[in-house]
């Protein structure tokens, strides 16, 4: 028994020591999650060690009368260790709680120290207790102390938790009505409604309602709100830095009459502005939100606290199924057939296609193997036809399906009647069909139908449409035939090229098929009708000023393209430089320079000399 | 795990000692007092799950239209007629409210106030204001939010670009797309999972440098890779003649083996990247035809998008060219429009720019809706600040121009969880000040990477002693613009 209680008494002084550093470097701390969440239990453990420790204590002063038992020593001292453990525990658990925010700084400073210090002296105290050399003295000084700092430590952390007023001689029942569901806020609601009295609602009420009216006042009622309290109206209507709330709010913290309380919830800056501004704008009780102008900052300030932001969401659907074996996803992974789970920790799969060149039937068919976990399957422009749909009816989990770009005629779409997940489907560039498209639906989820370019035609379109409303029927762009574009300017071919040896061949190109190309060679401008037709290269014999325009039905005609061709003329037959080009910019010499060649630009080349 | 984990598990022998010099002894303090030691915390770190999404996400991909050279807020969505009003008159000091000024304006004696020269409607059921040279961005105007609130620190173009890239103003922080590679990895992996597209408008323009698409200190291959704008978008992707596919493999795989043989000798992750990155350009070589290849587009896109979305290099054909990219699992498209810095001859260049990207901008949008990728791919419109609604210089008759103006500007942002059909924030009658719903440019990062399935603080890499994400120690999720 007694090892028992040597080891004991260690593991609570190694946890004095832990507890001591912790409660140092408590800044500094970092906690892992599930031990952060352990100091939740601060509030449940903390009772046992504070009522047995305070008997235990208590009862020490007055030992003499009942340490005559040698058994009740001895069980005394033992229930003593544990409590002295409960304690440290307790400590340790606060001190971890301590980390989250939202508690007043002062307070728990101190509580948190004396809450130590209880700690570790419950552990002295009871190695005073087995050591029974030391002057009885000790023992009634360290009780007495712990005592003091168990019962003002505890009173610390009561009302951190509950509150300063806690334990004033009020009535402490708090008023839990008020939570009423309030109306949407739109422009003709009243501020006062939207913003200010909700904000009173949160961090006032609690004391100034009809059943605990501190200082007189009840804010919980219009009429009684407006009639204040003892010491006077809560705001001069228009004043705002006259008026009581304001001067209360912005006290000290220190200060008694700093509203609300110190341990209760506070005004945020943005909230105490809204209270100032909205005395300024006359304290207003039915002003609604358009009778401010739209950039009016108490508009702006109560809208935003009013409909103050929604969270962020990040959470995705979550799904029911096991995840894919990974050696399969392994294998079946590949650059022309990627597999990504939708995020980390979701079993669902997307599926998508690359690169049509590489595509084979039977890729999409291994697929069967995660089946089950497909949700979104992407065959964009590959070469898939009709029969890809049985593979694809096995999917039973899929929400998006990518047909764009394939050759599917849409035959069989009544396979896909299995996909009761199906939301999207893109058939866009396809030769799928009205009648076709029809059978897709009766898909339960069915919601989005991208129909592009497909063989339906707008009046087909416009049926299914009518038909089946629910579903998104997108049949994209259709071009405005009664617009006339102008076409772009023809380009030559060589765009650097512009001196041409005799019987040298200059091409024009135009990017758009089934353009028409005019042009002239004596400088007046081209006409769409009358000028020469292009036909092929022409042949440069001699300086050409050459004019084109494009020209097609439908389509305005372009601006015209000049081009001042150069015939080469008299050849030097040597030719040397007198200056050098600085090393990276030698081209090929002096030939470069009369290469017939225009310098390039963009540096790639480097077809030209460069001097410093 | 990633290379960077491997990487971290070849300890160094003065690593090794510091952790065993601890001791077991110090473990049960050091784990109260060493942040989290065995905590979730680390945990948390530790395993995030690198190329996956942390949440299910509401937006897959990302397609960014930067306008670059900032066009006028007061000239796109943000209606101000109490300018038009107060032609000619000074800004009220109380407005300005001792906001510093670029070099430009600031010896400046008067800041004459001036309206919008073009007229202004409201377009969709959101009632958006939406100046008269946009009608097709306006014709999207229910499939859209507007975002007129959005500001940011800096003044200069250089800084703000890259502050809107990176989250921070000084250059070598990994861009936007580069963190998304990173945290959410390729879909495709047969293109790169950042691509950025370049074109040039006919304003006055600013220049965009490699550092907007940096991967900073993250693994070479969250680099964006830019795509020339001339008829090859990307340089020396064909075999060089005599060389077939086969030999080609060949040679990749005995250069991949002397590459390993490197990695195991030395260590350093980039050869990895380096082996990754020719394998990806390998596969690139049949990928990337099928994209490049506009013959096959229907009339209809042509006249979506404009003819000129066949001419390589323009803002349309970039584009048309995003959206091929982004329908094949590009991660982040980047564009950049340059020409929108208007100090003078606003009246005169505006128009240009706008003829130049609103009818490819919108039908982005409808292009791909009608495809029904809209859901899961986020489009956003805008560029680095917003502009003066004061003149620069002197107030001619019928031009003027705006200098750089960071407290407050309008973006849009389109598809991918979006609310749809919006007008966000509200800035004073003078369109100098925010007066509700402010959104900074960390808020923004926050809710693009929100979108895409990642809690912006849990989202780092460790550089030079301490975890850095995009948005630095900022940033908060804007939950206004959420669908």
């Amino acid at each position: 028994m007694r090892s028992f209680e040597r080891i004991i008494s260690n593991i609570v002084f190694s946890l004095c020591v832990l507890l001591l550093t912790a409660a140092v470097f408590r800044p500094q701390l970092e906690l892992p999650g599930w031990l952060q969440a352990s100091g939740r239990m601060h509030p449940v453990l903390l009772h046992f060690p504070s009522a047995l420790l305070l008997l235990m204590l208590l009862a020490i002063p007055f030992r003499a009368r009942w340490t005559n038992i040698p058994e009740f020593r001895t069980l005394f001292g033992k229930g003593l260790l544990l409590t002295s453990l409960a304690t440290v525990l307790t400590a340790l658990s606060g001190v971890f709680l301590s980390l989250a925010d939202g508690y007043d700084a002062d307070l728990l400073t101190r509580h948190l120290w004396l809450g130590t210090f209880t700690a570790i002296l419950s552990y002295v105290i009871w190695q005073l207790w087995t050591s029974d050399g030391l002057a009885p003295s000790w023992l009634n000084l360290t009780s007495v102390a712990g005592i003091l700092s168990l019962v003002v430590g505890s009173h610390f952390g009561g009302t951190l938790t509950h509150g300063s007023d806690f334990l004033s001689f009020s009535s402490n029942e708090e008023d839990e009505s008020g939570q009423v569901r309030r109306p949407p806020v739109t422009d003709s609601t009243a501020i006062y409604l939207a913003a200010v009295q909700p904000l009173l609602q949160a961090k006032c009420y609690a004391c100034h309602n009809e059943n605990k009216a501190k200082g007189g006042l009840v804010m919980s009622d219009i009429r009684k709100m407006l009639e204040g309290g003892k010491s006077g109206a809560m705001w001069v209507a228009g004043d705002p830095d006259n008026s009581l709330i304001i001067e209360r709010l912005l006290l000290d913290m220190q200060d008694r009459k700093h509203m609300p309380p110190k341990g209760r919830p506070q005004l945020t800056a943005d909230e105490i502005e809204l209270l100032h501004r909205w005395i300024a704008a006359g304290a207003d009780l039915k002003k609604p939100f358009n009778a401010l102008a739209d950039t009016d900052s108490l508009r702006t300030l109560a809208y935003g606290l009013a409909n103050s932001a929604p969270a962020v969401q990040t959470s995705g659907k979550t799904y029911d199924f096991e995840p894919a074996k990974s050696e399969d996803l392994k294998a079946l992974n590949g650059p022309f057939r990627v597999i990504y789970p939708v995020d980390y920790k979701s079993p669902a799969l997307s599926v998508a296609f690359f690169v049509a060149a590489e595509y084979k039937p039977a890729m999409l068919e291994e697929c069967r193997k995660i089946s089950e976990q497909i949700v979104s399957l992407k065959l964009t422009s590959m070469p898939a036809g009709d029969d890809a749909l049985d593979v694809i009816a096995g999917f039973r989990h899929l929400e998006l399906l990518d047909l764009n770009g394939t050759r599917l005629s849409g035959k069989g779409f009544e396979k896909l009647a299995e996909l009761k997940q199906l939301e999207q489907i893109s058939l866009s560039n396809t030769q799928v069909s009205a009648t076709q498209l029809e059978k897709l639906a009766s898909l339960s989820s069915l919601r989005k139908v991208y129909i592009w370019r497909t063989k339906a035609t707008e009046e087909e379109v416009m049926a299914l449409r009518k038909k089946h409303p629910a579903i998104l029927w997108e049949s994209g762009y259709q071009p405005d035939a009664s617009e006339e574009l102008t076409l772009t300017t023809p380009l030559a071919k060589d765009r650097d090229k512009m001196v041409f040896s005799k019987g040298e061949l200059f091409e024009i190109r135009h990017p758009m098929a089934g353009v028409t190309l005019r042009y002239t060679t004596d400088g007046t401008e081209p006409d769409s009708l009358n000028s020469p037709v292009y036909k092929g290269p022409i042949t440069i014999n001699e300086h050409t000023q050459l004019k084109v325009i494009a020209v097609m039905q439908g389509w305005k005609k372009s601006s015209v393209a000049n081009f001042s061709l150069f015939s080469r003329g008299i050849a030097p037959s040597t030719s040397y430089l007198l200056n050098q080009p600085e090393n990276r910019y030698k081209a090929l010499g002096v030939v470069s320079l009369a290469d017939g060649l225009k310098g390039e630009s963009r540096n790639v080349l480097l077809n030209w000399l460069g001097f410093r | 795990m990633s290379e960077y984990n491997k990487f971290r598990l070849n300890h160094t022998r003065r690593h090794f000692l510091t952790r065993a010099g601890l001791g077991i002894g110090s473990i049960a303090l050091g784990s109260l007092l060493a942040p989290g030691m065995f905590g979730r915390k680390q945990e948390e770190l530790e395993s995030l799950p690198l190329g996956v999404a942390q949440f299910a996400p509401k937006a897959k991909r990302i397609i960014y239209l930067f306008q670059n050279g900032a066009p006028s807020q007061l000239e796109t969505f943000d209606y101000k007629p109490k300018l038009n009003e107060m032609i000619g008159q000074d800004l009220p000091a109380s407005i300005r409210m001792g906001q510093r000024l670029t070099g430009m304006t600031a010896n400046q004696e008067k800041f004459p106030l001036v309206g919008s020269a073009f007229e202004f409607k409201q377009h969709g059921q959101s009632g958006a204001w939406v100046s008269s040279m946009f009608p097709h961005m306006a014709s999207i105007a229910d499939d859209i939010c507007i975002i007129k609130t959005i500001h940011t620190e800096a003044i200069n173009h250089d800084p703000a670009l890259t502050f809107f890239q990176t989250g921070a103003q000084q250059g070598n922080r990994p861009s936007m797309g580069a963190w998304m590679s990173y945290g959410l990895g390729s879909e495709n992996r047969n293109l790169p999972a950042y691509c950025v597209l370049l074109s040039r408008g006919r304003g006055n323009g600013q220049g965009v440098y490699s550092k907007l698409w940096t991967n900073g200190f993250l693994d070479s291959i969250h680099q964006g890779v830019v795509f020339s704008s001339g008829e090859d978008p990307i340089l020396y992707l064909n075999n060089p003649e005599g060389q077939d596919r086969t030999s080609r493999r060949d040679m990749l795989d005995q250069l991949s083996k002397l590459n390993t043989m490197a990695f195991e000798q030395f260590g350093d992750p980039e050869i990895q990247s380096k082996i990754q990155q020719y394998e990806m350009s390998y596969r690139m070589q049949t990928a990337v035809p099928e994209l490049t290849d506009l013959s096959k587009e229907a009339d209809h896109i042509i006249r979506m998008y404009g003819p000129e979305c066949l001419v390589p290099g323009t803002y349309a054909a970039n584009c048309l060219l995003a959206r091929k990219l982004s329908e094949s699992g590009v991660r982040f498209v980047q564009l950049y429009h340059q020409g929108w810095d208007q100090h003078g001859n606003l009246v005169g260049e505006m128009p240009l720019q706008a003829q130049d990207v609103d009818r490819a901008s919108a039908a982005l949008v409808k292009d791909l809706k009608q495809r029904g990728l809209l859901d899961e791919t986020l489009v956003i419109w805008g560029g680095e600040f917003g502009r003066t609604n004061y003149c620069q210089g002197n107030l001619g008759k019928d031009n003027y121009g705006r200098d750089h103006h960071p407290k407050c500007f309008s973006i849009w942002m389109a598809g991918g969880g979006i609310k749809p059909g919006m007008v966000y924030g509200e800035t004073d009658e003078f369109g100098y000040n925010i007066v509700k719903d402010p959104v900074s440019v960390h808020d923004f990062h926050a809710t693009i990477q929100h979108l895409m399935g990642i809690n912006h603080e849990q989202l780092t890499y460790k550089h030079l002693g301490r975890r850095y994400r995009l948005t630095d120690v900022a940033g908060q999720v804007i939950p206004g613009i959420l669908a």
